[in-house]
């Protein structure tokens, strides 16, 4: 078990189980991937995270519409993003105005979680195409996305991040939706509504949708290949998900599963599903993935 | 190389990019944000002129389409003694590195005009190295000296092969190629000063003009004009602060351009929206009516 640092309360415990089974997931998933479809896997591994990334995008961008945010890099790394707050990760800000944002980020659980789990390379993966594909989305391809470092290559002290959208790069329509310079009837912008999600609201959101790309994209482009690499992937994930709990919690139940880990065990209760409904993603997650662990932790 | 040798080669390098500052300067002023839209494209029209011929160059030697070869073989940007790089990470996926010292940087700084340098670090770059790679390079450039504050330039030019589509993996990629037998010898040479700067002057010229005259028509063209006699009038205050007195030898080798333009072959390829003619009338014409 590890050491919790005592100024932690259950929510922040919580929030870094589910954290990091979020980030497991990818990294289990990402591995079987590469391991069995090669080149071909990666593509597909590569292909989903940019879906992911671009969903992310999309609906941030929607809620900062349609709360009155203007679409910049100030809006995109201060209002309400998708990513539940968390006690680990520490970053300093260079800058954060609404043209550029530029931090670096010194301590990343994922990264951590990734290279303790032997999959520091698909992280990378991770970072490499996410960032670039959510921060451009969002800001209607314009965004220029640079991250020259992350701390998912080895060697490097901290991830790099300049972002920067520049008015010049933007059609006079998009300057008046981004800057409120080139907006003749600026709306005050209704923050109240970017509440801090809860931790478990939050990465259950995440998880399904990442998942969910992964799933879709792989046999999208790889058909039954891709759908049975996928069944293995979540064999292991179950088996890897036992392990990390039974560290954590001697008898989980339930109502464990419930605060500690980023999906519902009965798929069919979580409404997000509604939307993501292509395939027979939440169904192989069901079957190959939640009974099973049910099942190993005897629950 | 002599020590006149590497003068003339810095005065080649800095007046390239005294062109560039002078000419975006006066877009912006002339057109404020339209202005900077200006400038960028043309930079990334520029930047993907030089990616295409640098992947054409390759791709007729016989070689693969890839990172390494993009940064070690057949570069058109001549060699100078004032950059230093830190190279990190190369090989066919990944160029990594931190360039320490930037000529280009410090030349914008000394005629206060970083903030044209730094459009010119974050358009070019993408545009060139992303080209070349047929638009599957993923560029970053975190750092840059063009930038208040930055000690260095960061870059992490990344080309995945998982990234290309199955009829680009062999092109860019030998694990791909099972037949492919490189090339015996790889020699691409890297063009002299003279040579090199004259060409890269004169394309970057030509592609500021084309994104004005696509924006403003002649009103874009007329800017450009206006920049190319203030240029004439900044070189030559600079030489004269330099050498004294100027003859047209000491011109024709410290500066980039080609001052006779019947002499210049690239016009015919780059002569679009009068480009020569203004490029004489403007500039060459005015620059020799000062300097000599």
């Amino acid at each position: 078990m590890r050491q919790i640092p005592p100024d932690y309360t259950k929510e922040d415990i919580e929030a870094d189980h589910l954290q990091d089974q979020y980030t497991l997931m990818f990294g289990i998933l990402g591995r079987r991937i590469l391991g069995e479809l090669g080149t071909d896997g990666e593509q597909a591994l590569r292909e989903a995270v940019r879906r992911y990334g671009a969903d992310r995008g999309l609906r941030d961008r929607q809620k900062h519409l349609e709360a009155g945010c203007k679409i910049n890099m100030y809006s995109a790394f201060n209002c309400g993003a998708g990513l539940p707050g968390n006690k680990r990760t520490h970053s300093i800000r260079f800058q954060s105005v609404p043209e550029v944002h530029t931090s670096q980020v010194l301590t990343c659980p994922m990264a951590e979680i990734w290279d303790r789990y032997d999959c520091f390379d698909i992280g990378r993966i991770y970072c490499e195409e996410f960032h670039f594909a959510y921060y451009n989305t969002y800001a209607f391809g314009k965004a220029k996305v640079n991250l020259a470092t992350t701390l998912t290559e080895r060697g490097t002290e901290y991830c790099s991040f300049h972002v920067l959208l520049n008015p010049a790069d933007l059609s006079e329509e998009e300057k008046a939706r981004c800057f409120e310079e080139y907006d003749e009837k600026p709306e005050e912008a209704d923050l109240s509504q970017f509440q801090r999600i809860s931790a478990q609201e939050g990465y259950r959101f995440l998880y399904l949708r990442l998942y969910y790309y992964m799933a879709v994209t792989l046999q999208e482009y790889l058909g039954e290949q891709g759908k049975e690499t996928l069944i293995h992937g979540l064999h292991e994930l179950a088996g890897v998900v036992r392990d990390y709990i039974r560290e954590e919690e001697q008898t989980p139940d339930l109502c464990y599963l419930e605060n500690n880990y980023p999906a519902k065990m009965d798929t069919s209760q979580d409404p997000n599903w509604m939307v993501y409904q292509e395939g027979s993603a939440r169904e192989l997650l069901q079957t190959e993935f939640c009974d099973r662990l049910m099942k190993e932790l005897q629950i | 190389m002599t020590e006149l040798e590497e003068s003339r080669l810095n005065n080649l390098e800095d007046h390239y990019c005294i062109m560039y500052a002078i000419l975006g300067r006066t877009l912006m002023e002339e057109f404020g944000t339209d202005g900077e839209a200006i400038l960028r494209q043309g930079t990334r029209y520029y930047g993907q002129n030089r990616g295409r011929i640098h992947r054409q160059k390759h791709l007729d030697a016989g070689m693969k389409i890839n990172m390494y070869n993009l940064f070690t073989s057949g570069g058109d940007l001549p060699g100078d003694t004032r950059t230093f790089r830190e190279a990190q990470r190369l090989n066919e996926e990944e160029r990594v590195s931190h360039t320490l010292t930037c000529p280009m940087a410090d030349i914008w700084g000394a005629y206060g005009c970083m903030d044209i340098g730094r459009i010119y670090c974050e358009e070019f770059h993408c545009a060139c190295y992303s080209t070349y790679a047929y638009g599957y390079t993923k560029v970053n450039i975190a750092k840059t000296l063009t930038q208040e504050g930055d000690e260095y330039c960061a870059f992490n030019v990344v080309l995945r092969k998982a990234d290309l589509p199955e009829e680009l993996q062999p092109v860019c990629f030998e694990e791909f190629d099972p037949d492919y037998v490189p090339p015996e010898e790889v020699s691409l040479p890297v063009p002299g000063a003279k040579e090199g700067y004259r060409s890269l002057w004169l394309r970057l010229y030509y592609f500021l003009l084309q994104a004005a005259v696509e924006q403003k028509q002649e009103q874009g063209k007329k800017a450009i004009e206006e920049g190319l006699q203030k240029l004439a009038g900044t070189v030559t205050e600079a030489f004269q602060k330099q050498k004294g007195s100027i003859d047209r030898e000491f011109l024709e080798e410290n500066y980039p351009l080609n001052l006779d333009t019947g002499q210049e072959p690239m016009w015919k390829d780059y002569g679009n929206n009068g480009a020569k003619e203004l490029a004489e009338e403007a500039f060459i014409k005015p620059l020799l009516a000062k300097c000599l």
